[in-house]
């Protein structure tokens, strides 16, 4: 056997052995003419910067260099990682769904999961591409002096992380659009979080090359960075489900693997919070913030849940709590958010808290299962659900959230003069909150009262609608 | 013949919309079937859900005696689905289209190779295999298309408006085609608006207006029910006069005479032929051979007024008139 015929062999094991997604993505992603242009413009600017870099330390013999250079290529690495090609993959998942050749796809037995991983993942592959071209680069950097191994390291491993949720985030939002207007949104939405976490991450690249050296030393540091990557990992997991779930077939069952990936991923991210509070020695009011981060996460996450169909299709009538039926998705919603409430409000009292540590764990509970509510009852209510009701829901919640806080603003002003009156933005969940985490006030408890009892009305209507449809999809 | 596929009792609503209704039918091995109906008769949703790409509200539909509702992923393998978007990606060439495709079905190897050849070889795309997708004309996409339905080697074809913006040259050779696949024992099912073509392929038809099925059953059988129930048949005669002399007193004559027939109607005069209507009147019911009955009578007249009456012809009914008999042109 020749070497070329054992190589040609070998190369054909390999296809054979990945996805056929993958193959046909990775195939059509190398031969696209945007990934000669941004690969050849990354290698230029990070030669051109290196020959700057070389320069400057010639000249300036002994001056650490290291830090603006590495920012500076993260920021080159970042621009196309976290932002083209997170974009081409939407538009390639996009197509799919112009073309409907998703669809055909799905005959061949491929399924919704094997489609959107193998978008991520050649997508992914052309992100380790332009990564591994740039790498060499980033290392150049330790030689500059003013950075270390460990700053390297951790730059690039946040860098695919972040690269890998925002990938994931076209492929979910993509995955969302099924009609022509939808397509159209789906266009803005996506370019808008994918600049917010261009610039988010590439801000983090430069703190990163500023403070990165605390990393061995700062535990508050080091423990945000790892927060960091668990939570671009863990998000990337819970959209690419998502997205596995928007191109499911109406014949296919398509909730269990979302919610068993939210189900693992909250509790991981509950047991993350829960270590950090006991390795840094964290106090009642630090269980405060603890639960306003996580609740805001689970309410992202639930947000998507509660738009699910009602009822499950004939074929999927066993299966439990994993059967399918928005009944399911929401409760398991509030479950994680009480959840978090619980473990929060536990740590609290085992480390004696603030009142007002206490009232602003209950109402970063209270809020999500407020408008969540909301937004199940509104979705199903006419003329919204001509929208399709995953579309109506989420509309729904967007919209009330909206309203709750432009209505208590103007409220609070009419009567009170200024915005961020306590009792009056007790229903308001930006004010309203921002006034439970900050301020320590009698009035704030008849607040609360009033927001529970809200929030307990809201929970018992939308269980009330849903229990009612909790049947066989009839059509 | 036993049923390949069995449709029974399926109805899909939207809402209040009732997008299929209670629809029955069969189709056996070997047999191709034409579904024909206006557009949003629910022809598409039919064949949406036998393809398992969407569910019944009611109804079941089995493929080789197994429900495909219950168990889309068990009936997918015996299917093969040509939607009326071709659904090819233009930055491929027909070759690597196709073997994506047998990837994606899970053929290997050497298998995959021949599966791929084999397809492209009946679908007469080996001269194309290395051109890109999107540089072929529509008639050598929707080979493509059909190839790629083909790779599997399903028992049941559902190809939803084939034809749809073909070129006559195109439509022929779609129409081999499927009469090939028919011959290996494949069952197809087609829909059409191109009612002439669907005659000349389909063995069996299935004529759907609001949902609703309204005629089913072999071309033939569909053809004379609605002859049968038709109110009107257009008939031509032709008259002969040597060297064309007195040929217009001729025709005159046989206009006057025609127009004094009952139930004739609608004479044209037209050099040698003469064309008319029998129709009956508003609310009356068609027989058995009332036709025949009418074309009798109408021939004993002019032969007796000594006309020199060279040929008479009722023409057939087709299944454009089976269409137009059966449907009311309500679209939902």
């Amino acid at each position: 056997m020749t070497l070329a015929s054992a190589t040609t062999r070998q190369y054909e094991r390999l296809i054979e052995s990945v996805g056929p997604i993958v193959v046909k993505e990775v195939r059509q992603g190398l031969r696209a003419k945007v990934f000669a242009i941004f690969f050849g413009t990354l290698l230029v600017v990070c030669l051109s910067m290196a020959l700057v870099a070389v320069a400057e330390a010639t000249d300036s013999a002994g001056i650490a260099h290291g830090k603006e250079f590495f920012g500076a290529y993260l920021t080159a690495l970042g621009a196309v990682t976290f932002f083209v090609i997170p974009f081409v993959a939407f538009r390639s998942m996009l197509r799919e769904l112009e073309d409907e050749t998703w669809v055909l796809l799905t005959l061949t037995g491929l399924g919704a999961v094997s489609i959107v991983r193998g978008k991520w993942v050649s997508a992914m592959s052309q992100a380790m591409l332009f990564g591994s071209a740039c790498a060499p680069f980033v290392l150049f950097c330790y030689f500059l002096n003013g950075i270390d191994i460990l700053q390297i390291i951790t730059g690039l491993l946040l860098a695919a992380g972040w690269s890998a949720m925002l990938t994931a985030v076209g492929v979910a939002v993509a995955t969302q659009a099924h009609s022509k207007l939808g397509r159209t949104v789906a266009h803005f939405v996506v370019l808008g979080l994918l600049g917010l976490g261009t610039l988010g991450g590439i801000t983090f690249c430069w703190v990163l090359a500023e403070e990165g050296s605390r990393l061995a030393t700062n535990d508050a540091f080091r423990n945000f960075a790892i927060t960091i990557g668990l939570f671009a990992w863990g998000s990337t997991w819970l959209l690419l489900e998502g997205a596995s779930a928007g191109l499911t077939l109406p014949s296919e069952p398509a909730s269990r693997r979302p919610r068993i990936a939210f189900t693992i991923v909250g509790l991981l991210a509950l047991a993350h919070g829960l270590v950090l509070f006991v390795i840094e020695n964290g106090r009642g009011n630090d269980a405060m913030g603890g639960q306003v981060v996580t609740s805001f996460f689970f309410t992202i996450a639930a947000a998507f849940c509660i738009s699910e169909n009602d009822g499950w299709p004939r074929q999927a009538a066993t299966g439990g709590w994993l059967r399918p039926g928005a009944l399911r998705s929401y409760l398991l919603g509030l479950g994680m958010l009480f959840a978090s409430a619980a473990l929060w409000l536990f740590l609290y009292a085992r480390r004696d808290g603030s009142e007002k540590a206490f009232r602003a764990i209950l109402a970063a509970f209270a809020y999500p299962a407020l408008y969540l509510s909301l937004a199940v009852v509104l979705g199903r209510l006419t003329p919204l659900q001509k929208f399709g009701e995953p579309v109506a829901t989420r509309v729904a919640f967007l919209g009330s959230v909206a309203i709750g806080v432009a209505a208590s603003v103007g409220l609070s002003i009419a009567v009170e003069g200024r915005p961020d009156g306590k009792l009056v933005n007790a229903l308001n969940p930006i004010v309203g909150l921002v006034n439970f985490v900050d301020r320590s006030n009698d009035e704030l408890d008849a607040a609360l009262v009033l927001l529970g009892c809200a929030a307990l009305l809201a929970v018992f209507l939308a269980t009330l609608v849903l229990v009612g449809r909790d049947q066989v999809r009839s059509a | 013949m036993s049923a390949l596929l069995e449709v029974k009792g399926l109805s899909r609503f939207y809402g209040s919309l009732k997008a299929v209704d209670d629809i029955t039918f069969s189709l056996p091995e070997g047999t191709i079937l034409g579904f024909i109906g206006p557009n949003g008769a629910g022809k598409s949703t039919t064949m949406r859900i036998i393809a398992t790409l969407d569910v019944p509200t009611s109804g079941e539909v089995l493929l080789e005696g197994k429900s495909l509702v219950a168990r889309p992923d068990q009936a997918r393998p015996l299917l093969g689905y040509m939607p009326d978007r071709y659904g090819t990606y233009d930055d491929m060439t027909v070759f690597e289209f196709l073997d994506f495709f047998a990837r994606a079905y899970r053929l290997r190897g050497n298998e995959r190779k021949a599966r791929v050849d084999s397809v492209m070889d009946f679908a007469g795309l080996l001269p194309l295999k290395d051109k890109l997708t999107s540089e072929l004309s529509k008639g050598m996409k929707q080979r493509v298309a059909l190839g790629r339905t083909l790779l599997h080697d399903p028992r049941l074809l559902i190809l939803d408006e084939p034809a749809d913006g073909l070129d006559p040259r195109a439509r022929i050779e779609l129409r081999e085609l499927l009469r090939a696949l028919a011959s290996q024992g494949k069952a197809v099912l087609i829909s059409s608006h191109i009612l002439t073509e669907l005659s000349e392929i389909c063995d069996t038809c299935a004529i759907i207006e609001q949902g609703h099925l309204l005629a089913t059953g072999t071309v033939q059988e569909v053809l004379s029910r609605t002859s049968n129930a038709a109110a009107f048949s257009e008939v031509e005669l032709t008259l002969f006069a040597p060297g064309g002399a007195g040929l217009e007193e001729i025709g005159k004559k046989a206009e006057r005479l025609l127009l004094e027939q009952p139930l004739v109607t609608n004479v044209t005069v037209l050099n040698h032929a003469v064309r008319f209507r029998l129709e009956l009147a508003a609310g009356q019911t068609p027989s058995s051979g009332w036709v025949e009955e009418a074309s009798v009578r109408v021939l004993k007249v002019l032969v007796n007024a000594e006309l020199p009456v060279t040929s008479f012809r009722t023409r057939e009914h087709d299944l454009e008139d089976a269409f137009m008999s059966v449907t009311k042109g309500r679209v939902q």
